[in-house]
């Protein structure tokens, strides 16, 4: 018996923004996303903003998505509780879109889940009504249009979970 | 009120975010609503909004109108400005030594923090200092010329009255002004 190999490519990730037509990738670079930047300042299609503290992203998001772009935000879970008045106020209460890809940090399928990260982030985004998808290989990267799809149809911030680091 | 006044004077066609105390003020002179940005809420975060619209419009000026005590909150967001370095953004910071946006309770740290050597520091490419409205009313017009980021600190003193923020929501101001910038936009997904 083989075994395939079962890994999230960042190219997987970038031709889904890219089919969707994402203009802007907000983010706080971070180690975990070190192969996604490498991919994404070699793309033209898609502009990088860099940022400082999590919650600059939903805001920087949101002056581009008035400004008529498409942004998401990259950024890890324990971004999400430091950010959580910038969702509420500047993605909840406004209707923007935002589809957020977040690192779940501290998650595996396999074991105990120890990371406080990970064991809280889940009960955060229902507690404030914000759907989400689990993404961990390329065959599910296909969720992130699904995402989008819900973020615009619904005028709301969704969550797409990346349950495992980027390969390379 | 004088120098949101005059900021109204030169603003032109230019986008205007503005927060807190500053907002009060501007959506009283604003000529322009349907070009204003408010942030009633969330109001650490005018300057990340402000980057995020001059990104998204580089040919549009962008006037983000920030108070002394909202940006205390978030200085991290100097240096976002900074690494991006919009050519279309100027930041106003309205210093308040009256502290109405505290009612009065001053921010000793405020008071020590030198907010034009952090946005040098930061990477704006001009900043200005003006104590005098006097002044500042005649450096305006040069402000207005410069390519940017740039970063304005300018002493205000306000008489205590606390105005009313505007009526409308953000969510109700945001998708006018977007109705105006978006249109490009629906041709995505054809």
């Amino acid at each position: 018996m083989t075994t395939q190999e079962v890994i999230l490519h960042p190219a997987s990730v970038v031709a889904e923004l890219k089919k969707n037509k994402i203009s802007h990738v907000v983010w706080l670079p971070d180690s975990e996303t070190n192969f996604m930047y490498q991919l994404l300042t070699n793309e033209p299609d898609l502009d990088l903003v860099p940022v400082c503290r999590e919650g600059e992203t939903m805001a920087i998001a949101a002056g581009l998505w008035v400004g008529g772009k498409r942004p998401i935000v990259l950024i890890q879970n324990t971004g999400i509780f430091e950010a959580g008045d910038s969702i509420r106020g500047l993605g909840l209460d406004v209707n923007q879109p935002l589809v957020m890809l977040v690192g779940y940090r501290g998650w595996s399928r396999h074991g105990l889940t120890t990371d406080s990260a990970a064991r809280f982030i889940e009960h955060i985004l229902h507690a404030w009504g914000i759907s989400y998808y689990l993404i961990e290989t390329d065959d599910d990267a296909g969720r992130i249009s699904l995402a989008i799809e819900e973020a615009e149809r619904t005028a709301k911030p969704v969550a797409v979970l990346v349950g495992t680091e980027f390969g390379s | 009120m004088e120098a949101t006044k005059a900021v109204n004077f030169h603003r032109k066609d230019a986008l205007v975010v503005s927060t807190s105390s500053a907002l009060r003020e501007w959506s009283q002179v604003s000529e322009r609503r349907d070009l204003d940005v408010d942030l009633s809420d969330c109001m650490d975060r005018a300057p990340a909004v402000g980057l995020g619209l001059a990104l998204a419009q580089p040919d549009e000026k962008i006037l983000v109108l920030d108070c002394d005590s909202t940006l205390r909150t978030n200085l991290g967001g100097l240096a976002t400005i900074g690494e991006s370095n919009p050519a279309n953004l100027v930041h106003f910071v309205f210093d308040d030594v009256s502290a109405v946006s505290t009612s009065g309770v001053p921010i000793r740290e405020t008071d020590r923090l030198d907010l034009v050597q952090m946005a040098k520091s930061s990477g704006y490419a001009k900043t200005y200092e003006f104590d005098k409205l006097e002044e500042f009313l005649i450096g305006l017009e040069d402000i207005m010329r410069q390519t940017g980021p740039v970063f304005v600190r300018v002493k205000v003193f306000r008489d205590g009255v606390q105005l009313p923020f505007p009526e409308r929501t953000m969510a109700q101001g945001w998708a006018e002004v977007r109705s105006k910038l978006a249109p490009a936009e629906e041709e995505v997904g054809e």
